[in-house]
């Protein structure tokens, strides 16, 4: 099994100040999901932003398919995002309201330069709405259009038009209804599964929602002030867990009252 | 809240707000429509030539003379057709200057670092801060007077203006997720700019720059008024409004004319942008 | 109805352009009782808050009623209104940090309403009691070094520190009931689940009326033991969450608790194979 995405003994100081992430080490492999669970301040927006290449670490390094990956450079920034997109927690801001559905979708394709032809560009995108569950007809419309939910769909849409690896998920259902949340992760472990085509797309789920993440990833990062405190197989962590704050969070999530 | 305050304006705004934005558009071409056509016809044909002084000291509107004459004897409505021209150029031609300056320098500002960008901010709250005609005047005084000289320092002041509204739009933008989208998606920063942050604030931007055309247009005339703008025999019509200063009551159309002129442009080009900026708002259009 | 009950009578909500944002809505909160009103986005859920309050926005319209400590709110002038707002009812946010005054310390916030308590009971505070007050009360919601929390501004604090902070205002006036609007959606986990804890505890030591808004069903489960339902401005069902959780009877009801129970079933076994 190859590993997709891996973070080794990953540092980061903002200057002058305390480490915001202490050795951070973790590792993706093909065919899973993961998990990455924190609360605020537990450095994940800081993680997250190393991953997309926004920011590069202190100390350490990512590992994109196996081979180490530099952000300053442009060239394995480019061949990086081939293969790593992403997608963001608020539905409402991450869609540019003056763009076409069409050349959102569009945008990372062109961009890097997959296919600037305008019938490619065309199929393709269809083909991305599609496999989000949306009709290919909306792609003249304007996000202000949809629902929520459905511009969570597009996004994802948007994210995975280059057929990338890895799928940076932050916060993807928090700001949607419940039963919204529940297609949204069943597509997006749909995306795992290879059920949008013939290729892959693994998730890494940034996220708080343990229920979430539960339900989507099959291995759990549980990251506490910067640090990571326990991971695991999600069943194994969720089941028993081992770190004071992982017991403490699982404890804190509200629950269904049990009705037997 | 804000998803409440949201929902009523969905309920009620869309229907009276597209009516009255149609309106708007349709009176906005309108007068600016009107000077424009005045100017043009003014460079195939005039009345009469700039320096006929044959139609008699100040005399009333006439058939031969629509518009009267003024104290030299000269056509008023041929000045009044010049003026339009003056005024476009003024108006355009600084905000033409003041916009592209003023938006290079504000995404500049924008993207800038910290330090760089609090020192340029400073300096730009110092030029806003400056009177528009003192700096006009400095210009004129060093380059001579003229009416590009006016229209580069008109255009300068406005790009401090310009600039301070780019920044803090185009700060907003970046804000958004779809900026960091937009990138980790592979484009390049030139194409998130092109892409999502001028279409973003162009509207924002689209109409502060017909308000500072109408200013730029009242600037020149102000300008012209004190003696420092186009040189004669083009008069603008802050000039002609100077020269019927002091035969307001024995001759009032040669006050009247040019001001009525000048506020049928700038009220124009206000209601113009209010009606554009909602043409290229997709939010705000309808749907068939 | 006495004191701390509430009762809404087919309350309505009208937009300008004459849409339904709420229909027809009734309920009653007995005097120390509690009830969980659930709805997703778009449902109505925090127009019915505003509504109670009197506070609808600009372009909305109520219909209906809405008794609450024997005064009609809907149509109601404002000056009455006031008189009931902080004595009779109060509410909490979801969001503290815009529904606290950023250019004002927690404890100037917080001693504004204590004040005009006092002064409606006939005992002004002197500055040495108004001070102690305010301790008092942040203290009461466990708050650490309350001397410290009264001298902050609210960005200066912690999200759940904030929300905290506005629980303590809004229970300054002793009102009978409380409003609570997604109180802890925008707090994490673990500051989310004490937060309840105190809520409920509070609600509780001082015989409160509660009025619990969530789209959360385990939230409101941890606070309220009877629920109304809300889809799109309509009450589908309303009656025991256990019931409701056991035998949903409407159809959108089933969906929404089996997209809980799904979310809620992960966290047993990790992800469904």
């Amino acid at each position: 099994m190859t590993t997709l995405l891996e973070a080794q003994d990953v540092t980061f100081a903002y200057r002058r100040g305390q480490p915001v992430l202490r050795d951070v080490s973790f590792a993706m492999e093909a065919g899973t999901n993961l998990g990455l669970v924190g609360e605020s301040g537990a450095g994940k927006t800081t993680l997250l932003r190393i991953l997309l290449g926004l920011a590069v670490p202190t100390s350490g390094r990512i590992l994109s398919n196996e081979t180490p990956f530099d952000a300053r450079d442009r060239a394995q920034l480019r061949a990086y995002r081939r293969v790593t997109q992403t997608m963001f927690q608020d539905p409402y801001s991450s869609l540019d309201p003056r763009q076409t559905i069409g050349r959102i979708v569009a945008e990372p394709l062109r961009s890097l330069g997959i296919t600037r032809d305008a019938g490619e560009l065309r199929v393709r995108v269809a083909e991305a709405l599609r496999s989000v569950g949306l009709p290919d007809d909306i792609a003249d419309r304007y996000p202000h259009e949809f629902s929520g939910g459905q511009r969570q769909r597009i996004a994802i849409a948007r994210a995975i038009a280059p057929r990338p690896k890895v799928l940076l998920a932050d916060e993807p259902v928090s700001a949607l209804d419940v039963t919204t949340r529940i297609r949204v992760i069943d597509l997006l472990a749909e995306l795992g599964r290879g059920e949008g085509g013939d290729y892959r797309t693994a998730v890494v789920l940034v996220s708080h929602d343990l229920g979430a993440v539960a339900a989507l990833c099959d291995r759990v990062v549980i990251l506490d002030r910067g640090t990571i405190v326990e991971q695991g197989g999600t069943r194994d962590v969720l089941r028993d867990p081992q770190d004071a704050y992982t017991r403490r969070l699982l404890a804190s999530v509200p629950r269904l009252p049990r009705l037997d | 809240m804000s998803s409440i305050v949201a929902l009523t304006q969905e309920a009620t705004a869309p229907v009276a707000r597209r009516r009255r934005r149609s309106i708007t558009l349709i009176a906005g071409s309108i007068c600016v429509g009107l000077i424009v056509a005045i100017a043009l016809v003014s460079f195939f044909y005039l009345p009469y030539s700039t320096g006929d002084t044959s139609g008699g000291r100040l005399s009333g509107p006439s058939l031969a003379h629509w518009a009267g004459t003024d104290e030299l004897g000269r056509d008023l409505l041929t000045q009044l057709m010049i003026g339009a021209r003056i005024a476009l150029a003024a108006g355009g031609g600084s905000v033409i200057i003041g916009g592209v300056l003023g938006i290079l320098i504000g995404l500049g500002t924008a993207f800038a670092t910290r330090w760089l960008d609090d020192t340029l901010s400073a300096i730009l709250d110092i030029l806003i801060a400056f009177p528009t005609l003192l700096l006009a005047m400095l210009v004129i005084a060093a380059e001579g007077e003229s009416l590009v000289s006016a229209i580069i320092a008109i255009g300068l002041a406005m790009s401090a203006i310009v600039a301070r509204l780019v920044r803090i739009l185009t700060k907003r933008v970046l804000a958004q997720d779809y900026i960091t989208a937009s990138r980790t998606s592979g484009t390049r920063w030139i194409g998130v700019i092109g892409l999502h942050i001028l279409p973003n604030i162009w509207p924002t931007v689209l109409v502060n720059l017909a308000l500072q055309f109408g200013l730029a247009v009242l600037a020149e005339a102000s300008l012209s008024y004190l003696g420092l703008g186009a040189p004669p025999p083009n008069a603008s019509w802050g000039e002609l409004l100077q020269e019927a200063q002091g035969t307001v009551y024995t001759a009032p159309v040669g006050a009247i004319a040019p001001g009525v002129l000048l506020v049928i442009l700038v009220i124009g080009m206000n209601l113009l942008a209010d009606g554009l900026r909602d043409i290229g708002d997709p939010t705000r259009r309808s749907r068939s | 109805m006495s004191a701390g009950g509430l009762v809404v009578d087919g309350l309505t909500i009208s937009a300008g352009s004459g849409a339904r944002l709420l229909s027809d809505l009734s309920f009653a909160i007995e005097p120390g009782s509690r009830l969980g009103l659930i709805g997703e986005s778009g449902s109505g859920k925090s127009l019915t808050a505003l509504a109670i309050i009197g506070l609808l926005p600009e372009g909305l319209t109520a219909s209906g009623s809405v008794r609450l400590a024997s005064h009609e709110i809907v149509g109601a002038p404002e000056r009455e209104l006031n008189g009931v707002r902080g004595r009779d009812v109060a509410v909490v946010f979801q969001e503290p940090l815009t529904a606290l005054d950023p250019l004002m310390t927690i404890g100037r916030q917080l001693v504004e309403p204590l004040r005009r308590r006092a002064i409606a009971d006939g005992e002004p505070l002197s500055r040495r009691e108004a001070a102690l007050a305010v301790s008092d009360r942040l203290a009461e919601v466990r708050l650490p070094d309350p001397d410290r929390i009264a001298g902050a501004y609210p960005w200066e604090i912690s999200g759940g520190q904030r929300q905290r902070a506005a629980l303590a205002i809004a229970l300054a006036g002793r009102p009978r009931l409380l409003i609570a609007d997604e109180p802890t959606t925008a707090l994490d986990v673990t500051v989310q689940s004490d937060v309840l804890d105190l809520l409920d505890r509070l609600v509780d030591e001082r015989g409160m009326s509660l009025l619990f808004i969530s789209h959360d069903l385990a939230v409101v489960a941890r606070v309220a033991p009877r629920v109304v339902v809300l889809e799109r401005g309509i009450a589908v069902e309303s009656g025991e969450l256990r019931d409701l959780l056991t035998h949903p009877a409407h159809a959108y009801t089933r969906e929404f608790v089996a997209s809980a129970r799904e979310l809620d079933a992960a966290l047993d076994w990790g992800v469904p194979q």
